[in-house]
């Protein structure tokens, strides 16, 4: 007994230290046994052999990126030293997010207009997960509002403002998302900033300059009518949405000299519908730049009691001008969509238009979430070809474990980011 | 005194034994925490149909935790930190005990200045969530702890060796 406590301390410092590591070695191995599956509901997996969806599940401390390629899943979990601050509001990538800002890449802008001067404001978004303030530019646009009905009306727009902006690297761009009541020229304009709070004495070299002119004369009594509904930038072209005659019109624009470079007009595709009346004006638009294709989805007003509303998705190809390559119309199931931290994508590949979308479970019997938010959340892909559905498959991970601390709570609950994993940038390749 | 072996390897045994306790004790709690999750987790397992268990759901304390990271790092920097108060720990400790023996009462500056620098990083590593500035890696902190470690090993053993121990 003696010789071994002579000689004990070196291996209880060897056991120590093994003990450490294999404490350690065993967690850091635990990061790859979340469960990250995908899981085909309907069809087969033949159908996504040629899209890749590639995008990240991470909370504050961890982060899993997932690259599901020619229906195979990869994923690579990364743990960071410190945690890391991720922005508590998550915007879709086609629309105007809460708040009434749109984000492009890194930059976030927002609109004010006080009669007839339009102000845009742009904010940088930092690794700290807040925004901070850039720049400001201002637009006089020369349109004369005259609403056919109350005098006393404020301004109406057919959309936010910040439909009107889109981005092609550093440039901006900017159309007033102007009603039937506008009548004068409105215009496509390039913005130009200067430092935020710092409003320059002489302004001529941040005046904004007007890209392409877009005449109003249809709005004029007797004239069929010209609604403008946004802008979105496609590779280096810019795509002018516009509903003319009560019908959906698309321009694209080269974003150097302005020069119309193609024209679809939906009516001549089908004109037996009345799109004004039958679409809501808050599409969503989705490009992919390297095949220089812009997917657009409207969502349907359903007039009838029996017709349930649709969304139609159309795809043009701006390569030559443009072309209009699909236009379907696809249901997706009454499930409750997800504003929070929700994903919605669109895409078009040969001949299949793709979606991306996270819904929410319906309510059940046994609710324990007090909060709407806090149901279930699912992430499902869908291809569908020639308007129906061939695919649909389900990214299944643990992501929904995160609720259960709020289960059966009373009080408020923070939802913070740091402790809740969320998808972040989905994004189809 | 007359030894046997040098007064050095006296010192440095002493001190290896009072790591090696302080290891064998962060040993002990890590693997109490794993014990105790599994015991937790198997007591709500049997709620409610087992819908408040998280899947992997250790690993996930383990990083969620700042408490549990402090413990158990698992970044470079961190591991780097936490070695670096470990030792700080152990070697202030007993420098302390030496200077009250020896009557060096000068020796309250370095403890000063180590035990200053540990309650700092330890109080910023348990609030690192919430932190504003830019994440950093914790490095002069480590080294500094490291350096002044250092120095009180030196210092340490030329009180040994001078036999200033009363």
């Amino acid at each position: 007994m003696g010789t071994i406590r002579k000689h004990v301390a070196l291996p209880a410092l060897a056991l120590a230290i093994a003990v450490l590591a294999i404490l350690g070695l065993s967690v850091y191995g635990a990061k790859d046994k979340g469960k990250f599956e995908f899981i085909d509901l309907i069809g087969s997996r033949e159908a996504i052999r040629d899209v890749a969806l590639v995008g990240e599940l991470s909370d504050g401390m961890h982060s899993t990126s997932f690259r599901i390629d020619g229906g195979r899943l990869h994923t690579d979990t990364k743990l960071y030293d410190q945690a890391r601050n991720i922005p508590a509001y998550l915007y879709y990538p086609g629309s105007v997010g809460p708040f009434g800002a749109v984000r492009f890449g890194r930059m976030e802008y927002n609109i004010e207009n006080r009669s007839t001067e339009h102000t845009i404001y742009s904010r940088v978004m930092t690794d700290k997960g807040y925004s901070v303030p850039e720049g400001t530019a201002e637009v006089k646009p020369s349109v004369v509002y005259r609403p056919a009905s109350d005098e006393n009306a404020s301004f109406s727009w057919t959309n936010p403002l910040e439909y009107g902006l889109a981005q092609i690297g550093d440039r901006v761009f900017y159309t007033l998302p102007v009603t039937t009541d506008y009548t004068g020229m409105n215009a496509i304009y390039e913005l130009k900033f200067y430092d935020w709070g710092f409003r320059p004495q002489d302004m001529k070299p941040f005046e904004s300059r007007k890209l392409v002119e877009l005449p109003l004369t249809a709005n004029e009594p007797g004239g069929t009518g010209i609604e403008i509904l946004g802008l979105k930038a496609v590779g280096d072209k810019l795509a002018l949405l516009s509903v003319e005659a009560g019908y959906l019109h698309i321009r694209s624009f080269d974003s150097d000299s302005g020069k119309l470079l193609g024209e679809a007009d939906l009516s001549k595709s089908d004109p037996s519908i009345n799109w004004q009346a039958a679409y809501s004006e808050r599409y969503e638009a989705y490009v992919d730049s390297q095949r220089a294709l812009l997917t657009v989805s409207f969502r349907g007003v359903s007039q009838d009691a029996e017709e349930r509303p649709h969304t139609a998705v159309l795809s043009f190809d701006f390569s030559n001008g443009i072309e209009l390559v699909d236009w379907s119309n696809l249901s997706f199931e009454g499930n409750e969509e997800n504003n929070y931290g929700g994903v919605s994508l669109l895409g078009y590949r040969n001949g299949r238009v793709i979606a991306v979308r996270s819904y929410r479970e319906p309510e059940s019997e046994q609710e324990r979430g007090v909060f709407d938010i806090l149901r279930p959340q699912h992430l499902y892909l869908y291809v569908f070809e020639h308007a129906k559905l061939i695919y649909k498959g389900e990214l299944a991970t643990d992501k929904n474990d995160d609720r259960i601390r709020a289960f059966n709570r009373v009080g408020g609950y923070d939802y913070s980011p740091t402790e809740h994993r969320n998808f972040l940038n989905v994004a189809l390749e | 005194m007359t030894l046997p072996v040098g007064r050095e390897a006296l010192y440095l045994s002493k001190l290896t034994v009072l790591v090696t306790c302080l290891i064998l004790l962060l040993a002990s709690q890590l693997i109490g925490i794993r014990l105790g999750y599994s015991l937790y987790a198997a007591k709500v397992a049997s709620y409610g149909d087992g819908q408040f268990v998280m899947h992997n759901g250790y690993f996930l304390a383990m990083i969620r935790s700042e408490f549990f990271r402090l413990l158990l790092p698992l970044g470079v920097s961190r591991l780097l930190s936490t070695l670096s108060l470990l030792l700080a720990a152990a070697v202030t400790l007993y420098y302390g005990a030496l200077c009250e023996r020896s009557r060096t009462y000068r020796g309250i500056v370095p403890i000063a200045v180590a035990v200053w620098t540990m309650v700092d990083v330890i109080g910023y590593r348990l609030g690192e969530v919430n932190v504003n500035s830019d994440p950093t890696g914790l490095y002069l902190s480590s080294v500094l702890l490291l350096v002044v470690s250092g120095l009180l090993i030196g210092h340490s053993l030329r009180m040994v060796r001078r036999g200033a121990i009363a």
